[in-house]
């Protein structure tokens, strides 16, 4: 069976992706300049690559506000 | 040495398990910068200065308008118009006078940065941008100064404390470089980020307590959750990544 990985997009949008849509959600995050960061979902770490013990990811947005 | 009227002043604080006056003289002795005189800015400032740091320069280079009040307290309907930092100042000196506020009417760029942050022992990110974030970074890397990161967005805030060699920074962390915009905020986030924020700063003066280091903590107010993602120094990281220490 395909492994699949769970996508966590904030706020409580979520799917389920191939390890392949996985890889191109974080480069694609990671490579736009308007792109935040990605989490593992299980362990809460930030990553930048899809290890093969990765089962869920959080994608979360930019944040630059503070005033 | 503390004054008659300090002991008493901050007599609750000294009580503290591992705080005592030589806590309090530590934090007298101390001298904070702070990159903005906005929410965050004003939220860290303002407990900061109550907490008797011995200085604390504040540098913005904007007036106070109508649509900053709703988050922005230290400035008041009557200030608008005003410089920001100077409307913060008067604000901070009544509520503290023993503390030195310096006012900065300044746009912090690469060219001035180095000058401004020049013996200070503590950096508060509380910017409205990310390229300034950066510079913020950069700068407190190079001068082995701890940097305090803070950022809102609607109800949800971000925190982060920075040991310059030793934990991860903002940049090993963010890769983007969004340009200046207007988002969305409500007063109480930049508060409560604001407030995580001075006690980092207070904790790693006094040198007590766990610092919020190689985690980004996450704070939701639509869902009252506070979440933490780990974070690592990155070995290639642009800003940090040729310091040496302990990662």
């Amino acid at each position: 069976m395909e492994r699949k990985i769970k996508v966590h997009f904030s706020p409580g949008e979520e799917k389920e992706v191939t390890v392949e849509e996985a890889k191109r959600i974080l480069d694609e995050t990671y490579n736009d300049p308007l792109g935040g960061l990605v989490a593992n979902g299980k362990t809460n770490e930030v990553i930048f690559q899809i290890d093969p013990d990765v089962e869920e990811i959080i994608v979360l947005e930019m944040m630059i506000g503070g005033g | 040495m503390l004054t008659k009227d300090e002991l008493e002043k901050y007599d609750r604080q000294m009580m503290i398990r591992g705080f005592g006056q030589k806590g309090q003289e530590k934090l007298k002795k101390a001298k904070v910068f702070i990159a903005g005189a906005g929410g965050l800015g004003a939220a860290s400032a303002t407990y900061l200065t109550a907490a008797g740091v011995g200085v604390l320069r504040i540098v913005d280079h904007d007036r106070v308008e109508l649509s900053n009040l709703n988050r922005q307290v230290l400035h008041w309907h009557e200030d608008t118009g005003k410089r920001k930092v100077n409307s913060a100042t008067q604000k901070l000196r009544k509520l503290n006078p023993e503390v030195k506020i310096e006012a900065i009417e300044e746009r912090i760029t690469e060219a001035n940065i180095s000058q401004l942050v020049a013996g200070f022992d503590l950096i508060v990110d509380a910017m409205d941008n990310l390229p300034s974030r950066y510079l913020l970074n950069k700068m407190a890397l190079e001068k082995n100064i701890p940097f305090f990161h803070g950022a809102v967005y609607g109800f949800e805030g971000r925190a982060m404390t920075v040991i310059p060699g030793e934990t991860a920074c903002l940049r090993c962390v963010y890769r983007g470089a969004i340009p200046e915009e207007k988002f969305p905020v409500i007063g109480v986030t930049p508060a409560v980020i604001g407030c995580i924020q001075a006690a980092e700063v207070i904790k790693y003066i006094v040198g007590i307590g766990q610092l919020l280091t190689n985690r980004l903590l996450i704070y939701d107010g639509l869902n009252m959750k506070f979440t933490e993602f780990s974070v690592k120094r990155d070995p290639n990281c642009e800003h940090c990544g040729h310091l040496e220490g302990k990662s």
